[in-house]
């Protein structure tokens, strides 16, 4: 069980992110005025992402990847680029339509700013760290940004009517999974200095964290699309 | 020196098992704790809504004590005042009348039309003293039900103003659980008698029972001038009617326009 696990992580993880957006798709109609939407298109957002960095895993043949590759553009610049920063920004502006406060939604800008010339800047110093590996520096700072995004988020949602109707809120699984992924996934990159082939028992053990944290998160938002309500205002 | 180092940099690091389940126990830590919060939080805010809808709960049973205090009080003093109208007042007019009936049997023929006709008026007045201490009190209602209260307040109401007023009744009678309820439907209507006889300048009164299974449908309207719903200011006679139907558990409803007359609806759950 755990050997199909290990080896398999990568297409149970594009299952349960297709599965997400497919449910996304479906309950499409009953979203189509809120916020919620948003998150929708981060979903077909992630699963393009992952097609493409599928392709450059497992064709050698497919012309769009080919022409990807003879720009200089590999696995691990595509997900830097996509993923960690990408993502992140995504996420910063979905929570930032979610929150309705003024001075929150200035808080919420100010972190994507800041989290975007942070990521310039340590491209522009370490652009070998950018094109080979994915520095730790970039999780930390989504993490950090992420947390922030949640925390005023949930500071509103504490705050205001609709966390009477909690369950029936997006927003909050949204944020759960996505909390709960930053939280599992950043200490793991401490290790990554054990990532190789020379230690299997390591590398099987981050597959299985990755795949439980990609379960969690894509699980608490294919539950969130299907059972929540967005006639509640403002999401 | 150096060598040495580089030698050891090169060296494929290997994690122990002991740092493996340092990591998967740090994980679980972050979980559980995250977990826990969330829970916290949610249990609280159940406890604190609990409290809430209770504080809520406890305030309309006051108010629902207070209305029904309210109308228990108003029972009261309108039975005073029946009674007061038929052992006093109505035995006053009784006297007078047979007093006249006396003056009427001694008086020579030329005054004896004017004094038969006092002595007429005499009678409908005790007659409608009578009838209005009927409607005062609530045993007599109890006593002879209502529909024939309705039927005596309607028939006292058209000798003193209107064209018609009529009660209709559709499907067959069913008697109500809580006889106290007649009352408050009958008081509901009277308070809409009197608003048409002080307000509405209206020629016909009718008022329909409908008994379906499960529901009694009250329908009382007048033909007068109306008001406009948007604008008209809810006074303590529309407020009441409403409060009372809702101490039945009805729906209480008006619908008026301007010269198109007033009509209410109530819905009264039969069980």
């Amino acid at each position: 069980m755990i050997e199909y696990l290990t080896q398999n992580f990568n297409f149970i993880t594009y299952g349960f992110e297709i599965i997400a957006l497919i449910i996304g798709a479906l309950h499409f109609r009953k979203y189509k005025n809120s916020t919620t939407k948003y998150f929708v298109y981060f979903l077909l957002y992630i699963v393009f992402v992952e097609l493409v960095g599928a392709c450059f895993f497992y064709t050698d043949t497919f012309f769009v990847i080919n022409f990807l590759r003879s720009l200089g553009i590999n696995s691990t610049v595509w997900y830097n680029v996509f993923w960690m920063i990408g993502s992140v920004l995504f996420i910063i502006y979905y929570f930032y339509s979610l929150i309705s406060l003024t001075l929150f939604k200035v808080f919420t800008k100010i972190t994507a700013l800041i989290f975007l010339v942070a990521m310039i800047v340590h491209v522009y110093i370490h652009p070998n760290l950018f094109l080979t590996s994915h520095p730790s520096f970039y999780q930390l700072s989504g993490a950090l940004a992420t947390f922030i995004s949640i925390a005023l988020y949930f500071i509103q949602l504490l705050n205001s009517d609709a966390i009477i109707d909690m369950f029936r809120t997006f927003g909050f699984y949204a944020s759960i999974g996505l909390f709960v992924w930053w939280l599992i996934i950043t200490p793991v990159l401490f290790f990554d200095i054990y990532n190789s082939t020379s230690d299997w028992d390591y590398a099987n053990l981050k597959r299985l964290i990755f795949l439980f944290a990609n379960i969690f998160m894509y699980t608490c938002f294919s539950i969130g699309l299907f059972i929540s309500k967005p006639e509640l205002k403002n999401d | 020196m150096i060598n040495f180092l580089n030698i050891l940099l090169q060296e494929r690091a290997v994690s122990t098992a002991a740092e493996r389940y340092l990591l998967v126990y740090m994980l679980a830590v972050l979980i559980i704790v995250t977990t826990l919060v969330i829970v916290f939080f949610i249990v609280f805010q159940k406890r604190k809504n609990k409290l809430l809808l209770d504080k809520i709960k406890q305030q309309q049973e006051f108010d629902e004590e207070i209305s029904r205090t309210q109308t228990e009080i108003q029972e009261q003093t309108l039975k005073h005042i029946g009674w007061e109208l038929h052992d006093n007042v109505g035995q006053l007019l009784a006297y007078a009348s047979m007093q006249m009936n006396m003056i009427s049997a001694k008086a020579s023929s030329d005054i004896k039309e004017s004094i038969d006709a006092t002595s007429d008026v005499i009678k409908e007045s005790l007659k409608e003293v009578r009838s209005l201490s009927k409607s005062l009190n609530n045993e007599v209602i109890l006593n002879i039900g209502f529909e024939e209260s309705i039927n005596n307040e309607l028939n006292r109401l058209k000798r003193m103003k209107f064209a018609s007023a009529k009660l209709h009744i559709k499907g067959d009678k069913v008697p109500f659980n809580d006889k106290k309820h007649e009352i408050i439907i009958f008081r509901i209507l009277q308070e809409f008698f009197s608003n048409s006889v002080k307000y509405s300048e209206a020629e016909n009164l009718s008022v329909f029972l409908n008994y379906q299974p499960n529901m009694l449908v009250i329908e009382a309207s007048d033909d007068g001038k109306g008001f406009d719903m948007e604008t008209v200011e809810k006074g303590s006679g529309l407020i009441n009617m409403k409060s009372r139907a809702e101490l039945i558990n009805s729906t209480f409803n008006m619908y008026s326009k301007p010269n198109e007359g007033v009509k209410i609806i109530i819905d009264y759950p039969l069980s």
